[in-house]
């Protein structure tokens, strides 16, 4: 039988999207993440709701779920504890082999990690907490693998302007271990939602889910399910275009690089390119894309699971809306310009993007589809290799390499 | 390494006979090339689109001359009237970046007052069987040529009043007309004519978009924008 999407006792009836003419909610993306394996960071003010969301989602992982409150006086050794006590002793103990250390990290079976107010603990259990999402743990520098080949986490909590400063540790550390995040003040329960929570009752605390069964077999065979489905040329060509088509741009007149640019950019670019999103935004980072890939995939998952496999659901469109959710706050928008022309509003800075990545799109898909033709072939072409210049160069070097006989 | 297979299909567009289709494009333009003649037009007099990738002239000019007669004048400038995509962009582009003259461009166009304002679209309709064809040009190496499309999803009845303004900018059909189903609003909407052609309207009391005006009316007031191609850059020294 098909699960539901999550029917928790959160609400939250704003959509975040429209995917192959339905609507994605932000429990639905909570399960694309969970489906997709991806680390998800909610970031809000405090009483949006967030942390029901997340013991709404521990619900479905029974006994396999982990939830911890970040605090700025825990240390490594009471998250330790946390996960597990005999693991704790074990260390205390000394003299502990490999072995034996492995033995006792094979029975930690937890699946989902949750971390409310993560920002709140210090950088040492933060950094445990990250390896924790990523299926293991660091004892002696030496990382051995929890949760039985499955695991995921799921943090929250108010950064404000903290999170904005992608230098800082904190920012840095978020950008690289958490690969979704969702601002949900953005995404704010509907008035219709308010009331429906106010009518339900008026305890302010969060609620469990004591009903709700363990569904965390059923999430992980799906997450296997997804990984093992084939992804879209359209997908990994677009993916290609945030790395690459992205990191063009124009400086005294010649094109330029974005990354070779450095602390240059966006001031070093052309008059022109300023008020473009050659000044707003920088490429992706290669495990930015992978997530933005695996996160498009998840989502295409999600909706055919409300939906049923047969609906039609554009790459492209699946892509842009993963590249926003990914992007937005990974620390590639130039915050100035965000300020200045959107308002400070990160979404509205990335649907620019996506606009222009649409329109740029549409002007090359011919281009697109007689090169891979040409791949096919074997044979190059220079006529149809010289129709991709500027930010679609990077097409023309993917070409030439396709083109080249195979090897078995 | 997984192996990378090509497909073939890519954007709903079949692989086979793509490079036949692009190559004979550059072989047999539907109409003859328009080489740029004279001096480029000085960059300041124009806003860069950057979605388009096109140079739009701040100020409207040729007032007084019919469709025709634009599109001849301009082309001997090097640029053609905007389509109604591009003026779509160019209107989404100067509303996201807002700045006293952004602003005041913006509001030139579309605001509802006195005196009526109105500009040529670089856009015909022809009828093709049952199908509703749009002609435009769009530049293609140092030409300008014709393009002859097969319009679909589009708004096909006239709304007086009107569609949504800002529904239209958010989203269109890639010819930029108001996709069916758009949300009601302010902005009249003529829906396409065989035979007529398209021009933005703003005076007293209403904005029109207009797809089915004659092409050989002419009025002071009636200009054209130009549009020019990005300058061409030397793609051998990219950053990528």
């Amino acid at each position: 039988m098909t699960e539901k999407p999550i029917q928790g006792v959160y609400r939250n009836s704003t959509p975040l999207m429209e995917l192959g003419g339905r609507s994605l909610y932000l429990p639905d993306l909570v399960n694309a993440c969970l489906y997709g394996r991806l680390n998800l960071f909610l970031q809000s003010d405090t009483g949006s709701g967030k942390t029901q969301l997340e013991r709404d989602t521990m619900s479905r992982f029974g006994d396999n779920a982990l939830f911890i409150l970040g605090r700025n006086d825990m240390d490594t050794r009471e998250l330790f504890q946390q996960v597990n006590p005999e693991f704790l002793k074990a260390i205390k103990k000394g003299n502990q082999t490999k072995a034996g250390i492995r033995s006792l990290t094979d029975k930690i079976g937890y699946h989902l990690i949750v971390v409310d107010e993560l920002p709140n603990c210090v950088a040492a259990v933060r950094a445990q907490l990250f390896n924790l999402f990523d299926g293991f743990i660091e004892v002696d520098g030496k990382p051995y693998s929890i949760g039985k080949g499955y695991s995921v986490g799921i943090a929250s909590g108010n950064l404000g302007q903290k999170f904005t400063e992608s230098a800082n540790d904190l920012g840095r550390a978020l950008k690289d271990r958490m690969h979704v995040t969702v601002d949900v003040d953005y995404f704010f329960q509907t008035p219709s939602d308010t009331l429906e929570i106010l009518v339900g009752n008026t305890n302010p605390r969060v609620e469990f889910d004591c009903d709700a069964k363990d569904c965390s077999a059923e999430i992980i065979e799906k997450h296997k399910a997804l990984v093992e489905r084939n992804i879209p040329f359209e997908k990994l060509l677009l993916a290609g275009y945030f790395v690459h088509g992205l990191d063009y741009c124009v400086a005294g007149g010649s094109p330029a690089s974005k990354r070779k640019m450095k602390d240059n950019w966006p001031t070093a670019i052309d008059s022109h390119g300023q008020g473009s999103d050659e000044a707003l935004v920088l490429p992706l980072s290669t495990r930015a894309a992978k997530s933005v890939i695996r996160l498009s995939q998840a989502l295409d998952y999600t909706v055919q699971e409300n939906a049923g496999n047969d609906v039609k659901i554009d790459p492209v469109d699946s892509m842009l809306q993963a590249y926003k959710f990914v992007s937005a706050y990974s620390g590639v928008l130039n915050e100035a310009l965000v300020r200045s022309a959107h308002g400070g509003d990160k979404y509205k800075a990335t649907d620019a993007i996506i606009v222009t990545t649409k329109a740029q799109l549409e002007t090359q898909k011919g281009n697109i589809a007689a090169g891979i033709e040409m791949a096919q072939s074997g044979k190059t072409d220079q006529r149809v290799l010289d129709r991709f210049t500027g930010r679609w160069g990077f097409v023309k070097d993917i070409l030439e390499n396709q083109t080249k006989p195979q090897e078995d | 390494m997984g192996k990378i297979i090509l497909p073939n299909e890519i954007f709903g567009r079949p692989v086979k006979g793509a490079m036949e289709r692009i190559l004979a494009k550059d072989s047999q333009p539907i109409q003859q090339p328009q080489p740029r003649q004279g001096n480029m037009p000085d960059l300041n007099g124009f806003v860069y689109v950057p979605t388009t990738g096109l140079y739009v002239q701040k100020e409207k000019q040729l007032h007084g001359k019919n469709w025709a007669q634009t599109q001849e004048e301009l082309g001997k400038q090097g640029m053609k009237p905007p389509t109604i995509e591009e003026l779509r962009q160019f209107l989404i582009y100067l509303k996201q970046n807002p700045n006293p003259e952004n602003t005041q461009i913006y509001n030139e166009i579309t605001q509802v007052r006195n005196p009526w304002r109105s500009e040529w679209l670089d856009a015909k309709f022809e009828k093709s069987g049952k199908d509703m064809h749009i002609i435009y040009h769009a530049f293609d190496g140092n030409s300008i040529v014709e393009k002859n499309e097969k319009l679909s999803g589009h708004l096909t009845e006239d709304k007086l009043p009107g569609i949504s303004l800002e529904k239209w900018l958010e989203d269109a059909t890639v010819h930029g007309l108001p996709k069916s189903g758009i949300e009601e609003g302010q902005l009249y909407y003529w829906a396409p004519v065989s035979g007529y052609v398209a021009r933005f309207f703003a005076g007293l009391g209403r904005a029109y978009l207009i797809c089915s005006w004659d092409p050989g009316d002419s009025d002071s007031g009636l200009g054209v924008r130009g549009v020019m191609r990005e300058a061409p850059r030397d793609a051998s020294r990219g950053g990528n």
